[in-house]
């Protein structure tokens, strides 16, 4: 929740700003001198940009006008609390192998128990309509991440981690087919480019303050990943809906000999014009992702009885089927004056987990989003 | 400094900068579809007509086969006053394009139907808008076009005249091309 505090005060700085833009007074249009008119702004169809408007933080930069260069940023804070078995909670004194009155240490306990995760994000992303139908867009993540934990090691009975810095830089380009009026089709094409550090170390049980931190700690994937995705919307009256589908592909192996699993994601969602200003929306969110494949050799791992010390160290209790239902609310200029300009906050919780487990479980995640066209 | 405090520093600049800049530039924004009919409207508004071809309490008429969207963004400009008469829109436009109007608005898919009508339209008081270069080129009076992102817009001054219609040379200064 640290950085919560800064994007907010960037978010209702840049919206003060704008709103003080948009109490141009609204003009009678048909009174509109001739100069006036010439020298006007155009923008594309209404309706061509209400289609445009796609949902969902987890979507590309969600419209089109004439405008060429967009700009939104997006901060997301995902808290973990609780583990789950395949379907089943868990309790922390579940998963934590405490070492008396003679429990067996399996793969399904652990010396080390992370307890509250807490992952933030605020992505920066800039786009340019290279032509009607193509964008480019670049994507830069900031990445924070503290876990606390608990632990039978002396002098670690509790302790917090964190790490932080550039995640992995995506560049995309997007293609846009209006299937009929109100219908539409957005396709694109990602790469994610290994710039986040998978070399995190911290103060955690084991020889010296600088340990490899586990695989949830990091801040990128460190691999080439190819990020595909197609997004449907469409409108009809006050409704706007869609449905998107989005992949990320891991390619080969990182520097330190492990690939994160491929994340399959599909998002339906539906958003409804209350006001010009106001349009809340529902979203569900599918996510699929597998398992860790391959192994870091500098984290902890007894190869003799095949142990680890900690769940998120442990490449196979990763991965995992998730459904989560999520609500929004957009703020449009209420004047209309800035075109494809708006605030959107979303927050949701998952009603469905199957994890390969133990595993830390989501809790609930939220996030906000500042959407610009200039 | 901390570096996601220099991040957000950098953030503000930036945002502050592009806000100022917009401030600045303060120029209407515009649908396109209305910007059109707005236009069309101006430049009827700059156009005489003989005072022979309609009664002067009879509608404005502006006639237009457009699409929906089109002929939802002319409802702007309904009931508003053309030479102190009231503007009426009409869509009724179906088998041919010589219709009783004072402004014909022919869509892109009526090319081969204004090379029909077009003998007879340049006889008739009726000023030929349209947003198609081709069919500007094959003897429309008036192209409207978005250029970018302003409205631009060219007459075709020989057509005019031969129709009984006068255009102001105060329109005429404001238009990207003349032909004659």
């Amino acid at each position: 929740m640290k950085y919560i505090k800064y994007y907010l005060i960037l978010v209702f700085y840049v919206a003060f700003g704008l709103c003080a833009f948009g109490q141009t007074p609204p003009v009678d249009l048909a009174n509109l001198s001739l100069g006036d008119l010439l020298n006007a702004k155009i923008i594309r169809s209404y309706a061509d940009h209400a289609a445009f408007k796609t949902g969902g933080q987890d979507s590309p930069l969600g419209y089109l006008d004439s405008s060429r260069f967009h700009f939104s940023s997006n901060y997301i804070n995902v808290k973990f609390d609780g583990y789950m078995d395949g379907t089943k909670d868990l309790s922390t004194d579940d998963v934590l192998w405490s070492n008396t009155s003679g429990e067996a240490r399996t793969d399904k306990n652990f010396p080390i128990v992370p307890t509250v995760i807490h992952q933030e994000a605020i992505q920066f992303k800039g786009a340019y309509d290279l032509s009607e139908r193509f964008i480019l867009s670049l994507s830069i993540p900031y990445i924070r991440q503290e876990t606390e934990h608990i632990s039978i090691v002396p002098n670690f009975d509790d302790f917090t981690i964190v790490s932080e810095g550039l995640g992995d830089i995506e560049i995309a380009v997007s293609w846009i087919h209006q299937l009929s009026h109100s219908n539409n089709l957005l396709i694109n094409l990602g790469l994610s480019l290994p710039t986040g550090s998978i070399d995190e170390t911290g103060d955690t049980p084991g020889p010296g303050p600088d340990n490899q931190l586990p695989y949830t700690m990091q801040l990128g994937s460190g691999t080439y990943d190819i990020k595909p995705s197609i997004h449907y919307f469409g409108s009809a009256g006050n409704w706007t809906y869609g449905a998107d589908l989005n992949l990320t592909l891991r390619t080969g192996k990182n520097d330190r000999d492990y690939r994160l699993g491929n994340v399959y994601q599909s998002s339906i969602w539906t958003r409804y014009a209350l006001t010009d200003w106001l349009e809340p929306s529902i979203r569900i969110n599918g996510v699929v992702w597998d398992e860790i494949s391959g192994k870091d050799p500098a984290l902890p791992y007894d190869s003799v009885n095949d142990l680890y010390p900690a769940a998120v160290v442990k490449p196979d209790n990763f991965g995992g089927t998730k459904l989560l239902a999520l609500v929004g609310l957009r703020l449009n200029d209420p004047r209309g004056r800035l075109e494809n300009t708006f605030l959107e906050f979303e927050a949701g919780t998952p009603f469905y987990q199957k994890l390969n487990g133990p595993q830390p479980s989501e809790d609930w995640r939220f996030s906000a989003s500042l959407v610009l066209s200039f | 400094m901390h570096p996601i405090r220099k991040c957000f520093l950098w953030a503000l600049v930036m945002t502050l900068f592009m806000v100022t800049s917009s401030a600045s530039n303060d120029r209407a924004i515009i649908e396109e579809n209305q910007a059109k009919a707005l236009l069309t409207y101006n430049i009827a508004k700059f156009t005489v007509w003989p005072p022979e071809s309609a009664p002067s309490d009879a509608p404005f008429t502006f006639s237009l086969s457009e699409n929906e969207a089109m002929a939802k963004a002319f409802q702007v400009i309904e009931g508003q006053q053309v030479n102190g008469r009231t503007v009426k829109v009409s869509r009724d436009i179906k088998e041919r394009l010589f219709v009783d109007s004072e402004v014909l608005i022919i869509s892109k898919h009526q090319l081969q139907a204004f090379v029909i009508a077009k003998d007879e339209l340049y006889h008739s008081p009726i000023l030929t808008v349209t947003a198609d270069p081709e069919i500007f080129d094959a003897g429309a009076m008036v192209l409207i076009e978005v250029v970018n992102d302003r409205l631009s817009f060219s007459v075709n001054l020989g057509r005019v005249k031969a129709s009984g219609l006068e255009i102001s040379g105060n329109l005429l200064r404001h238009a990207q091309e003349v032909k004659f």
